[in-house]
Order: structure tokens, then C-alpha cells, then sequence
């Protein structure tokens, strides 16, 4: 066995120190050793968006990376938008829009809509159909998801709450 | 995924250094949306990795004259978003535009797109229809391979073992050619193409044919120029009969496999259908 190399991983603003193998897998490492299972796996191909998290401010899918490769990076999960008890606008929409069914690929849509959003805060209904297609929902709810990501933009460029 | 020793070279020079002392058990990894998935299936197992995420100095979209060059580790969202690219490359920025999902454009690089030799990649489609070149360099030097005889088969390239794609150049100037593409998916947009075409054409003032690129993937062991399509076309007025006769010319040097994108037998008409159509949108008013 190849020898454990020395990470270190800030995850939703906190500092990991950590010992992983070269094969290790950023979304095994942040589920098994770090116990943050906000990304899920789905394919594991990167084509679902189930395992969806932020690197370095872009979107990654955590099954395709390593571990090692996020060596120092800023990394961001569902578990990192809240504030404090405040849920995201775009959770809040979700919630409020019912923008999820069985819940499984809600941290990835919530993550890529985020991507979205801070890239065009008022994305049209084929924009956000193009940005979110590498984000499968089998539960098929994909017109509350849209109308929630609508609805989180609208309340993230008026500053209110989600709703 | 077997277990591999991983090296991370800072920059070219500390990369070009480990491919010279490298055996043909080592790999390098860019992005990994190609490499990592054929890792986790078993179907490359090497020894090592050299992975390319620290290296700094192998990006950059330039222009000099007419000549845009990408450094290889650009990803393929931010070549699709930059205006040079949209300016005077809108069919490669097109392209891009419906490689995969948002997410992997943010992960996958254009020199892994390039040397990954996948058949099924969008992006060397568009990049052969512009007589795209791909620069290498090794310890020993630059060479530069033009893209249109880059690929030898499934996943191999003209890379000796110690070259490292260092970048893309699209020389000449595009602006009074007439390009068309598609990429045919029948089933989800963000899938690998059934087939997918891209077209070039050059016309005189009297809307004859001057040149032509005809360049299909995802239906053989690599992508390809159909050269013999391109040459009935040779000094004619693109008419509807002609691009039928070119698309069925282009159709028959497909060597498709059946995969759940379709039958072979499927691909080969497709291939045929799409050649014709994007011949006549490109040479259309």
C-alpha cells in the first residue's frame, strides 16, 4: 500500500488535518473520514450531481477527484451554506417551492444552483434547464426544482428571504 | 481503483522532468473526468500518476496575428466563456457549450480532452474542423502535431510517453468560413454524442467550393476527417444531391460500435444525416 500523505482541507470553514492514501476519493474522504454526508453517491461517474461540492469555488463532482488533489484548497458542501439557524435563500427556496421529493439529490442541486445563481442572479428558464442538466432528480421533480431556483434568485437579488 | 504513487509537479519544467525519467506505467492525470473513471472501472491501472492540479504555467487564451493558442490546463468552461473565443471561434465556443454538464466543463482541461483519445470527446470534433494544433513538448523539445492526424486509435495519440500536451493552436483566420455542428444525442443533452459532425466550408465569389472539412466522432475508433467527402466537394456549388452524395461517402468510412447511444448500424445512418444536414445549413443562406 502506497503510504498516507498529510492533507490538509478547510470544509465549510473549518481546518482538517488529515492522513489519506493517493486513491482516495474526495467524497469518500468527506463522508467516511470526515462524516460530512451532505454529498451522496449517486453514478458515480460524474454525471447524476449527487456528490456535488464546491472546491476552490468550483463545482467538483467529489467522486471524480482526490482527495490529495484538494491539498489546501476552501471546500464547500450543503452543510456550509446555512447561517447558524438561517437557512441559505436558495435551501429556504427549495423548501418553501417543495423544490425536492426524496431528498437524495437535494445537497447537489442546492450546490450547482448556488454556482448559478452567483454567476446570474436572474438565470431564464433555459439557462437554468442548460446549467442544471448534469443534476439528475429520479424522483423527476424538475419544475419545482426550477421554480425554486427562480424563486431563490428573485430573493437573493432583493436581499429577502427565500418564499 | 488500484492503489498508485502520485506525483505533483508545481510547473512544466518539474512535469517534462518526471515524464523523462517515467515507464510506460505511469499516467499523467489533468482534470480526471476521463482518467479517474477508467481508474475506478479498472480499465487503466497504472503504477503512477502525475497529476497536473498544481501546475501554473500551462494556461492562458492568447491571440498573436490570427493565431489564438489555450494552455492546456485552461478548463473547457472558462475557453467556452472567454470573449476571445467567442469572437473568433464561435464554433468552438459552441461546442463547448454542450460538452457534458456545467460541472465537469469546470473540472475536465483542454489538453485531457485532447490526449485523453476518447472518440466520443466533443471538443476535438470542432477543434479538427479548424486545423487545430496540438503543441507537445518533451524534454527534448516542442513538436507540434497537427490534430487531424493526432489520433491511431481508442484512446491513442501520436504522444511519444515523455511529451506533455503544453497547449492548442488554432492558427488563420476564420471569420469568412462557414462552420456547422451537431452533436446528436438521443437520449439525455448532457450524454456522449450518438455522433456528432462538424463542418467546414470555403467558398469562392462565385459560391464554389474552395475547401472543406467534414469531421465526425463518436463513430469510430477515433475522430476523423472524411477526406473523401471533402474532395467530391472540391470546386462544386454545394446543392442537396452533392451533400447527399458527401454524407453517404462519410457515412461508410464510419466504424461505429452499438452501445446504448445506438446500434452501429443506427450510428451510420445518423452519421450520414447529420453530414448532409450540417453540409447544407453551413452552405445554406
Amino acid at each position: 500500500m502506497t503510504a498516507k500523505q498529510a492533507i490538509s482541507l478547510r470544509v465549510n470553514g473549518i481546518d482538517h488535518a488529515i492522513q489519506v492514501e493517493p486513491r482516495r476519493l474526495l467524497l469518500d474522504c468527506l463522508r467516511d473520514d470526515l462524516g460530512i454526508t451532505g454529498p451522496k453517491e449517486g453514478c458515480g461517474v460524474g454525471v447524476c450531481g449527487a456528490c456535488t461540492v464546491m472546491v476552490d469555488g468550483r463545482l467538483v463532482s467529489a467522486c471524480l477527484e482526490l482527495a490529495v488533489r484538494c491539498d489546501g484548497t476552501d471546500i464547500v458542501t450543503v452543510e456550509g451554506l446555512a447561517d447558524g439557524e438561517t437557512l441559505h435563500p436558495i435551501q429556504q427556496a427549495f423548501i418553501d417551492h417543495g423544490g425536492f421529493q426524496c431528498g437524495i439529490c437535494t445537497p447537489g442541486m442546492v450546490l450547482t444552483a448556488k454556482a448559478l445563481l452567483d454567476r446570474n442572479p436572474a438565470p431564464s428558464d433555459d439557462e437554468i434547464e442548460a446549467w442544471m442538466m448534469g443534476s439528475l432528480c429520479r424522483c423527476t421533480g424538475y419544475y419545482k426544482i426550477a421554480e425554486s431556483i427562480r424563486a431563490a434568485g428573485k430573493a437573493m437579488s432583493t436581499g429577502t428571504k427565500g418564499g | 481503483m488500484r492503489d498508485f504513487q502520485l506525483d505533483s509537479p508545481v510547473d512544466k519544467p518539474q512535469t517534462l522532468q518526471l515524464l523523462a525519467a517515467a515507464d510506460d506505467d505511469t499516467r499523467l492525470l489533468a482534470g480526471g473526468t476521463g482518467l479517474l473513471n477508467l481508474l475506478k472501472q479498472r480499465l487503466a491501472s497504472p503504477g503512477r500518476l502525475i497529476s497536473l492540479h498544481r501546475v501554473t504555467d500551462l494556461g492562458g487564451i492568447t491571440l498573436d496575428g490570427t493565431t489564438v493558442t489555450i494552455g492546456a490546463l485552461e478548463r473547457l468552461i472558462d475557453i467556452g466563456e472567454h470573449p476571445l473565443i467567442g469572437e473568433r471561434l464561435p464554433v468552438l465556443r459552441d461546442t463547448l457549450a454542450e460538452v457534458a454538464s456545467p460541472r465537469i466543463r469546470m473540472m475536465a482541461t483542454l489538453g485531457g480532452a485532447v490526449a485523453h483519445g476518447d472518440p466520443n470527446q466533443d471538443t476535438p470534433v470542432a477543434l479538427m474542423a479548424l486545423d487545430a494544433i496540438v503543441v507537445a513538448e518533451s524534454r527534448d523539445g516542442v513538436t507540434e502535431l497537427p490534430i487531424a492526424g493526432f489520433y491511431r486509435d481508442y484512446y491513442e495519440t501520436r504522444l511519444s510517453p515523455d511529451q506533455l500536451v503544453t497547449a492548442v493552436r488554432i492558427p488563420g483566420d476564420w471569420h469568412s468560413s462557414r462552420f456547422s455542428h451537431k452533436k446528436f444525442t438521443p437520449g439525455s443533452r448532457e450524454d456522449y454524442a450518438c455522433v456528432g459532425v462538424c463542418v467546414r466550408l470555403d467558398f469562392d465569389d462565385r459560391n464554389r467550393c474552395t475547401d472543406s472539412r467534414i469531421v465526425l466522432g463518436s463513430v469510430g475508433p477515433t475522430v476523423f476527417r472524411s477526406r473523401a467527402a471533402e474532395e467530391l466537394l472540391a470546386g462544386k456549388a454545394i446543392t442537396e444531391n452533392l451533400a447527399r452524395q458527401a454524407a453517404q461517402i462519410a457515412a461508410n468510412e464510419t466504424d461505429p460500435v452499438d452501445d446504448t447511444r445506438g446500434s452501429a448500424d443506427y450510428k451510420r445512418r445518423m452519421a450520414g444525416v447529420w453530414v448532409r444536414r450540417c453540409l447544407l445549413e453551413a452552405a445554406g443562406p
